[in-house]
């Protein structure tokens, strides 16, 4: 019976979630999600729906899992020798662990922007250019030209390296190379976006740049983002969902987590008192 | 009362901390006065080793040149069949009569000629006349070198002071080079003969032509060889290969390669490539496949160290896009990785280019006096005509030995330019 306590409060913070977003469908649905880095188990029977054209944050103290739970979702933990991931995980309803799943496929619908920003040490240009290059999706060079254009508008970057386009990508500031790294997820048009904490490594003037620019993106994509910041939790997502020793304590609209939450160790955290 | 307790402790405290600052100040000075020995070692060894390879080696690049006129005598050359006759006597009666002597009847004194004029100057003629036969009976000039050991007495090697039954040549004809020198019959000058002609068994005419192109052909099998299948095979373990028992011990016996003895190399390429696939021995290709199997293991290291420290956020970069595993290596990592590939890759090259012992094992230490006939022909190479030299018993091999040895640490240090100039154009690229 340690599996439904360990469940329940989620079950019930769900529904209240649902109620507080009545109309935003799934996108992504999990359930009794474990993850093993070999013997050890850093995820409990996580389960969690994520909706879809909304930000949702996943908080909680260092080492409780919300990273691992990010990269099962778009498989980055394959890359981890010995990491196993049991339970399902569903991106409109197909589990992402199915074995007709490409990885690669999979990757291109579930955009990825770590937490220190990671530009290639190529021209700008080239950075956004690469994913709709190896995946075929620019047709010729004024399409892809398009897409690079449009993507760096999309992630507010435009303005400030129109004139740069063919410099390299690794001289741009830490807030500036992030912003790049998110147009790089645009541009290969993906449904979802994962950020782990985006805005660590950056200063606060580039984390509101960034938090602005997540608030803007929420209207096409699904994001789902970790953080460690409270505050940028409570101003950038509209569902919240609270981790802690592996284990999904409570998920629910941002308001209701920050105000009232149910479980005393949520209470404990968002106070301070923990973390 | 407090204060009065806690004053004189806090300075006694001061008091211990700078008695042991004094002795952590000279334990610095120390270890920085044993490094700068080092250095002064290191580099007076190296100053002495230079410095004796340059002194002994460099008058092999001043060459000493005698041209005479040589009446080609109708009646001692058979017009039918020029190869019979005896140039080398032609050459000597001639230098004879430049120096106003005239040969005794046993021939004593053109033998004694002989003994300081090359047969260089014969062969000269003969082919003179084999082009053209209508010189005999004409009177022609023919330059070339004189024999080694009369250059040893004109750069001062061999001296007249010596008793004249220790020295090799006796006080006439050193009578004799002095008054050919004197006449302007003999000229010094740059010795491009020595970069021009290959082996011979004679000092003055042994050059190392044939051993560069040698090195050079071997170097090209072993870096084709090495360098994709080294840069490939590391780039297959390191990310792709699943790390298990089977990888870890792939490792091990890797690094252990790195470090076995090159001449069990050569024995290996002796059983594999001579005896079983029948390669031809002392050949560029055989010496190239050896000396890639000795280089292997370095290009792997090299190359799996260059990769790990590629930054693991750039695959994750690439990954998170939707690149496959070979397009994230491919793409990314590999081309990150090349400045510190390419300089492995170029120094094993430039070991293996100065590797000797694997190469007595497959016969290499052979007299080759000419440049290799292609990948299978026999050949010499740079470090093997350096062993072949030291071990020869002319005196003139001495100085041709040191300066062999400086051209072929002018090919390292070109190679080693060209592994610095390449690290720098990488990373500029990136």
């Amino acid at each position: 019976m340690a599996h439904d306590t360990a469940t329940a409060p989620v079950h019930i913070a769900v529904d209240r979630g649902h109620a507080a977003l009545p109309n935003a469908p799934i996108k992504i649905r999990a359930r009794d999600v474990n993850v093993f880095y070999g013997e050890k188990q850093a995820l409990f029977d996580v389960s969690l729906d994520v909706p879809e054209n909304s930000v949702t944050a996943l908080i909680g103290p260092s080492g409780c899992g919300k990273s691992t739970f990010l990269r099962s979702i778009n498989r980055m933990n394959d890359t981890v020798a010995g990491c196993k991931v049991t339970g399902r995980i569903e991106l409109d309803g197909e589990d992402v662990n199915d074995r007709s799943i490409d990885p690669v496929v999979l990757r291109a619908r579930v955009g990825m922007v770590f937490q220190k920003p990671n530009p290639f040490p190529k021209t700008i240009f080239e950075n956004v250019a690469y994913g709709p290059r190896i995946h075929g999706i620019a047709s010729g060079k004024a399409e892809l030209e398009a897409i690079v254009e449009s993507s760096l508008k999309r992630a507010g970057l435009w303005t400030e390296v129109a004139d740069r386009l063919h410099q390299p990508g690794t001289g741009l500031s830490g807030g500036q190379q992030q912003r790049l790294v998110i147009a790089r997820a645009i541009a290969v048009s993906p449904e979802v976006i994962l950020m782990d904490e985006p805005c660590s490594a950056l200063d606060p003037i580039a984390t509101a740049r960034i938090e602005e620019l997540i608030d803007e993106l929420r209207n096409q994509y699904c994001i789902v983002i970790v953080t460690h910041s409270m505050a940028q939790a409570a101003r950038v997502s509209q569902k919240t969902a609270f981790f802690h020793l592996g284990k999904l304590v409570e998920a629910g609209p941002t308001g209701e987590i920050f105000t009232n939450p149910r479980d005393s160790r949520t209470q404990d955290y968002i106070t301070g008192r923990f973390g | 009362m407090t204060d009065a307790a806690l004053t004189p402790s806090a300075n006694s405290l001061r008091q211990t901390v700078e008695a042991r600052l004094k002795k952590r100040h000279a334990q610095e000075m120390r270890f920085r006065l044993y490094g700068r020995l080092a250095i002064v070692i290191a580099l007076s060894f190296l100053a002495i080793l230079l410095g004796r390879i340059v002194t002994q080696g460099y008058s092999t690049f001043i060459d000493y040149q005698i041209t005479v006129p040589v009446h080609l005598d109708a009646s001692k050359i058979d017009k039918a069949d020029p190869t019979g006759a005896n140039y080398d006597m032609l050459v000597a009666n001639s230098v004879l009569a430049k120096l106003g002597e005239t040969d005794d009847e046993f021939g004593n004194k053109s033998g004694k000629v002989l003994e300081i004029m090359s047969n260089d100057l014969g062969f000269q003629l003969l082919k003179m006349v084999r082009e053209d036969p209508s010189l005999i009976g004409k009177t022609v000039t023919v330059t070339g070198p004189v024999k080694s050991d009369a250059a040893l007495y004109f750069k001062d090697q061999i001296k007249r002071a010596t008793p004249e039954d220790e020295r090799k040549l006796d006080n006439q004809q050193l009578d004799w080079m002095d008054k050919l020198k004197a006449s302007g019959a003999v000229t010094s000058g740059f010795n491009t003969g020595f970069l021009t002609r290959s082996d011979s068994t004679e000092p003055e005419q042994a050059g190392v032509l044939g051993a560069i192109v040698g090195s050079l052909m071997m170097l090209l099998v072993t870096a084709t060889l090495a360098i994709p299948i080294g840069v490939l095979a590391a780039t297959y373990l390191e990310e792709f290969a699943p790390k298990n028992r089977w990888t870890d011990l792939i490792e091990v016996n890797i690094n252990n390669l790195a470090a076995v003895p090159s001449i069990v190399y050569g024995l290996l390429g002796l059983a594999v490539f001579i005896n079983w696939m029948a390669v031809p021995r002392s050949s560029p290709l055989v010496g190239g496949l050896v000396l890639a199997l000795m280089s292997l293991p370095t290009v792997i290291i090299a190359t799996r160290s260059a990769l790990k420290a590629v930054p693991p956020s750039i695959r994750e970069a690439a990954l998170g896009v939707g690149a496959s595993r070979t397009q994230t290596v491919f793409h990314h990592v590999l081309p990150l990785a090349m400045p510190g590939v390419m300089t492995g890759a170029i120094l094993s090259l430039a070991h293996a280019l100065g590797e000797t012992a694997p190469l007595l094992m497959i016969g290499m230490v052979s007299f080759v006096p000419g440049v290799p006939e292609g990948f299978t022909g026999a050949a010499t190479v740079l470090p093997v005509q350096v062993f072949i030299w030291e071990n020869a018993s002319e005196r003139g091999f001495h100085e041709r030995t040191a300066a062999a040895i400086i051209v072929l640490l002018v090919f390292m240090i070109v190679m080693n330019l060209a592994a610095i100039l390449l690290r720098r154009r990488f990373e500029r690229r990136w």
